[in-house]
Parts: structure tokens; C-alpha cells; sequence
């Protein structure tokens, strides 16, 4: 059996007497979207700040493609290949569109030692970024990101993680307050990533969105992931809402082998 | 795995997009309030517009135009340095002590500037460890060292005794008979502090910081070790006019740069650098210090009492903040957000 790209193994994490996670077993495969469901306070953000450094955990392991790893920070995390698209705080709206492509990750000119931006390099590399992901229209790589509308800046973000090779993004709410065009444009942008080879963690409260782009779906609830391999192809949204909303195991188990077909 | 750069097209944005206005620079409020300023003191005070007096007056702006132009890097950041104007104190009170203690006067400059950039990272540490912004940080700190100073200098001037030596020849010096070496240095370091903010990743970061620095930790921008270093900075620069204070007058007295810390925040934000982080304006800083500069010479032109300049100082804060949250409102309301007042 082949190691998936990321696997948390027995992940607890506490705050003082707080369990934001117990126990919680959560993988990534190769190419796929994951859509990390729960409702509030289930633990899906404490889960992904383990995963993408921001918060240490208590204890368990992570591995990479069957390799333990230590996350330390969101440095460690950007240098295994784990890029997180927060819904906030994704961009920073009052730089560049370049800039932003290039945030903490700027390229220097010779000579180094004078830690002068390459301007040029980061410019042309946006123009062409800004075209794949159709936001080229007369908008210049020197526009401050605060100007795109709500998907754009997502478009952005995410072809900040594919244009840096990251393995894994994962997008952290990301068509909230966003129309239904710009969904949609976002939606197929996500699957492009999956079919250009990264992987995806997708946590969204709407659930719908959710089914349109996922392969598999985790549901967690109090800190554990109670159904971590949940077809939507074969499992409906009502499902999937009660298995959030707090069945028994044995519910959740029928519910996902029953196998109905989505409403 | 083989990885390609395709997406597809994004679909049409359903959100109105902002009126892409014509921006003025952020240094233009400053520009337009010098010019009106000598406009009106050089109208009631023809001799005002002298060179005779407009030098000495960029050689007042001079010494406290360092603190501000480091300043509107902490600025720039979301933060502000309350304790800079002490620490320039300290730090010239250091120097002029190593020179009577008979300690050659460059390696004695050299030890002010030192003391004002460990004075900095100290702020900076104690921020970062506490978790505190740096403005709760140097409410304290501001008042250690500058009890620090008047234990140091027991309320008495500190003269140097080597007084008339190179060092001083050099920053007492002025070029072409009219320009104080302090406005050569001003504007060197204006200069090179510009392209450091808008040309270096250090300065880049520093803004990405002030502007989201949520975005810019998870981004793996190391923000403590920016922090650190803008207020480093902002330590050396306040050491560093300390030095030239006491080079260029051969002593440091009790009262003098006390309101130093106040005028270089209030330069900085005249100068279009806001408090809200994200963007700062080196130039700004300089021009805004000359209209600070006016002002308090204005009180003199005009007869009226010293005892105001205080009030003054205070009142360019105010004027400033004021101004820099009537900016902050238009700039919202011009995108299309501006549904909060004054009060909001």
C-alpha cells in the first residue's frame, strides 16, 4: 500500500484544560481533495494550524510520503510543501499583486548582501500568473491586491501555492462572501490544482461547495475525526449534515455504507 | 510527480469592483501645509524667508529628522516607539560622559550609537517576549531610561572636554559656509533609508507586516526577527542623533530633546505615513519635521511665549492623528466602505 502525501497519526492538542483534539487521525492522498467538514468547535482550525505550524501540537505524529516530520512553524511547514490559504489573511491588501505572490518568499539581486528585491523577476512572473488565471485584463502586476474583487484574490492565492510546487494547499474558507460566478471560478480553479498534481484540504461551511470539488470527505466533531472516509458520490448532503451535527458511530457507519446517492 | 502551471479562467468578478481614483503621493498634505506655513510666517515675517534663518531652521529639523525617519519604520509596522526620545537622550549623555571620561570621541560616538540599538532590541525583545505591542512596551521603557539619564547626568549639562577636536570640528562644520553637516547627514540617510523601505525584502517585510500580520507569519515572514530589527533601527537612528547632537553643540543639557520622541511621531504621520501600518514615507518624514520645525519657530518668530512650545508639540500630535484618521476615512469612503464616522 502506498504512503499518502500527509498523514496525522494520534494528533492531540490542548489549550491549558481545553482538548481542541483527542486522538485525531486525519490523511492526504496524492492528488486529492479532501473536504474537511464539522461545525464550529470541532477542531477543523486547530487542525490545520498543526498541519500548517502555526499552532506545535500536544502530541502525535505528522509524516510526509511515510516520513515523520516536525513543524515547528509556518516556515517549516511552506518548506514541506504545505501552503495555507487563510480566508483573511491570505494577502496582504495593501502590496502589490507581485509582491503578494512573492510574500516571504522574495527573490534577491546580486549582490545578496545588499537584500535588494528583484522587481523585474517578480513583475514578469506575475504578468504571467495573471494570465493563466484570467485576471489580466488591463490590471498591471504593480496593482495593490485591496483592488481585486473577492475570487480574484483567491485566484491569486492559490497560484501563489501551485506557481511555489507546494504538495498540499489547503484553503481555508475560501468562497465565503463570494458570488456565484466567482464560486464557480474558484471551485474549477481547486480542481485544476488537483489535476496539475497538488492536493487539496477544502473546509467550507457550505456544503454544497464542498461536494462540487471533493473526492472524499472528514467529518470531525469534538476534536476527533469521527467519519474520515465519506464518498460524496455515494453519501448525500443530509447525511453528511447529520454526521456533523452528531450521530452515533454506529449511525454514521450505516449512513456511509448505505452508500444513497446525493439529493 | 509531474507538476504544469494550467488554470483555468476565473469567472467574471461579482463584486463591484472599486473606482480605480487618481492617488496623490502620501507626502502631498505635507508638501501643501510647509508651503501654506512659509507662505503665511514669511507674509507676516519677510525676514523669516531669509537663508540665514531658513538654515538654522533645517538644522533644528535635522537631529530629530533621524528619529523620525526610524520612526516611520516602527510606523510602518503598526507600532510606535514612545521611548525614542529618551533614548536619544541617554545615548548623547553616554557619549558626552565616554569623552570627559577621556575616551577618544569616535569611539565614544560609536558606543552612542550602540547603546541606542541595543536600547531598541531591548523594546523589541520585551515586546516580543510579553506579547505586547511595542507603544505598552515603551510607555515603561521610555521612563527607565530616561531615569537612566538623570541618574547618569544628576540634572547637570554634560560638556565634553575634548571640545574643538575633529570630531567636533566636523559636525559643527557646515558645507558651502550655509549647510549643517547634521542636514547632510539628514539627507544621506533619508536617501538610503528610502530604498531600504521600498527597494530591500527587510523594508518590503517591515510593510507587509503593518499591513496584515497575520498574512505575512503565515506567509513564513519570521516577524519577530523584522520586528527586531526596525526597532533596532529605530534604536541606531535615535543614537545616532544623540552622537550628533553632542558633535555639533559639544554637550547634551537636562531638558534637551525632550519632545523629540512626540515631534518624530508626529513628522512621520504628517508625512503620509499612517498608524494603521502597512505603508511609510521616508521623504514625508523630512517634510514633516520641516513643517514641525515652523511651527515651533513660528512661536519664537512671533514673540510668543516659549512656555507654549509644550502646548505645541502636543498640539501637532493631536493635528497629526487628526489628520491621519481624516485620510484614513476618505481613502474608505472613496472605495466604498466608508460607512463608519468619526466616532466609529
Amino acid at each position: 500500500m502506498t504512503e499518502p502525501l500527509i498523514r496525522m497519526q494520534n494528533i492531540r492538542k490542548s489549550y491549558g484544560r481545553v482538548q481542541a483534539l483527542e486522538d485525531a487521525n486525519f490523511h492526504v492522498n496524492e492528488r486529492e481533495i479532501v473536504g474537511l467538514l464539522g461545525d464550529n468547535g470541532a477542531g477543523k482550525s486547530t487542525l490545520i494550524k498543526v498541519l500548517s505550524g502555526a499552532v506545535p501540537l500536544t502530541s502525535g505524529d505528522i509524516f510526509i510520503r511515510g516520513k515523520k516530520v516536525t513543524l515547528r512553524s509556518t516556515s517549516d511547514a511552506i518548506a514541506q510543501g504545505i501552503e495555507t490559504i487563510y480566508q483573511d489573511s491570505a494577502l496582504v491588501t495593501q502590496l502589490s499583486i507581485a509582491r503578494n505572490l512573492f510574500l516571504g518568499r522574495e527573490p534577491i539581486k546580486p549582490p545578496r548582501f545588499l537584500n535588494r528585491m528583484d522587481q523585474d523577476a517578480m513583475n514578469e512572473v506575475a504578468r504571467g500568473l495573471l494570465k493563466q488565471v484570467g485576471i489580466s485584463k488591463n490590471i498591471p502586476p504593480t496593482t495593490p491586491i485591496g483592488s481585486l474583487s473577492g475570487g480574484e484574490r483567491q485566484a491569486v492565492a492559490i497560484a501563489r501555492a501551485m506557481h511555489f510546487d507546494s504538495d498540499l494547499i489547503i484553503l481555508d474558507e475560501p468562497t465565503n462572501n463570494l458570488g456565484v460566478a466567482e464560486t464557480q471560478g474558484v471551485l474549477s480553479f481547486v480542481r485544476s490544482a488537483r489535476d496539475s498534481g497538488h492536493s487539496c484540504i477544502f473546509i467550507a461551511h457550505n456544503i454544497h461547495h464542498v461536494f462540487q470539488v471533493v473526492d472524499r470527505i472528514v467529518v470531525m466533531r469534538r476534536g476527533k475525526v469521527v467519519a474520515g472516509d465519506i464518498d460524496p458520490k455515494t453519501t448525500s448532503v443530509a447525511e453528511v449534515e447529520r454526521i456533523i451535527t452528531g450521530m452515533s458511530d454506529k449511525e454514521i457507519r450505516d449512513a456511509v455504507a448505505d452508500g444513497k446517492p446525493p439529493h | 510527480m509531474t507538476k504544469t502551471e494550467t488554470a483555468p479562467q476565473l469567472a467574471g468578478s461579482a463584486n463591484p469592483r472599486p473606482r480605480r481614483a487618481l492617488r496623490l503621493p502620501a507626502e502631498t498634505g505635507a508638501i501643501v501645509m510647509l508651503a501654506v506655513l512659509l507662505g503665511l510666517l514669511g507674509g507676516l515675517r519677510p525676514a523669516f524667508l531669509d537663508p540665514g534663518n531658513l538654515w538654522p531652521l533645517l538644522g533644528q529639523a535635522a537631529v530629530p529628522g533621524l528619529l523620525a525617519i526610524g520612526m516611520v519604520f516602527v510606523l510602518a509596522m503598526r507600532e510606535i516607539d514612545l521611548s525614542a526620545g529618551a533614548v536619544f537622550h541617554l545615548c548623547a549623555v553616554f557619549t558626552a560622559m565616554l569623552m570627559a571620561a577621556g575616551i577618544d570621541p569616535w569611539p565614544a560616538a560609536l558606543g552612542g550609537v550602540l547603546l541606542g540599538v541595543v536600547l531598541g532590541l531591548l523594546n523589541g525583545l520585551l515586546a516580543i517576549t510579553l506579547r505586547l505591542p511595542v507603544l505598552v512596551v515603551t510607555l515603561g521603557t521610555w521612563w527607565m531610561i530616561q531615569g537612566l539619564s538623570q541618574v547618569a547626568d544628576k540634572a547637570l549639562t554634560i560638556a565634553s572636554p575634548t571640545a574643538g577636536g575633529g570630531f567636533f570640528a566636523m559636525l559643527s562644520a557646515k558645507a558651502f559656509a550655509m549647510v549643517p553637516m547634521a542636514v547632510i547627514v539628514l539627507v544621506v540617510l533619508a536617501v538610503i533609508l528610502h530604498i531600504v523601505l521600498h527597494r530591500t525584502r527587510f523594508g518590503y517585510r517591515v510593510q507587509a507586516i503593518g499591513s496584515n500580520p497575520q498574512a505575512a507569519a503565515y506567509a513564513g515572514i519570521p516577524t519577530a526577527q523584522v520586528r527586531l530589527l526596525a526597532l533596532g533601527l529605530m534604536g541606531a537612528m535615535a543614537g545616532l542623533a544623540g552622537v550628533i547632537h553632542v558633535g555639533a553643540g559639544g554637550s547634551i543639557a537636562p531638558g534637551d530633546g525632550s519632545e523629540f520622541g512626540l515631534l518624530a511621531i508626529a513628522a512621520a504621520l504628517l508625512g503620509g505615513t499612517s498608524l494603521k501600518g502597512g505603508h511609510g514615507s521616508i521623504v514625508g518624514a523630512v517634510i514633516g519635521m520641516l513643517v514641525a520645525q515652523a511651527i515651533l519657530s513660528a512661536i519664537a518668530l512671533l514673540g510668543v511665549d516659549a512656555a507654549w512650545r509644550t502646548f505645541a508639540t502636543g498640539a501637532l500630535v493631536v493635528l497629526a492623528l487628526a489628520a491621519d484618521r481624516l485620510l484614513m476615512l476618505l481613502r474608505k469612503r472613496r472605495s466604498g466602505h466608508g460607512q463608519d464616522g468619526l466616532f466609529g
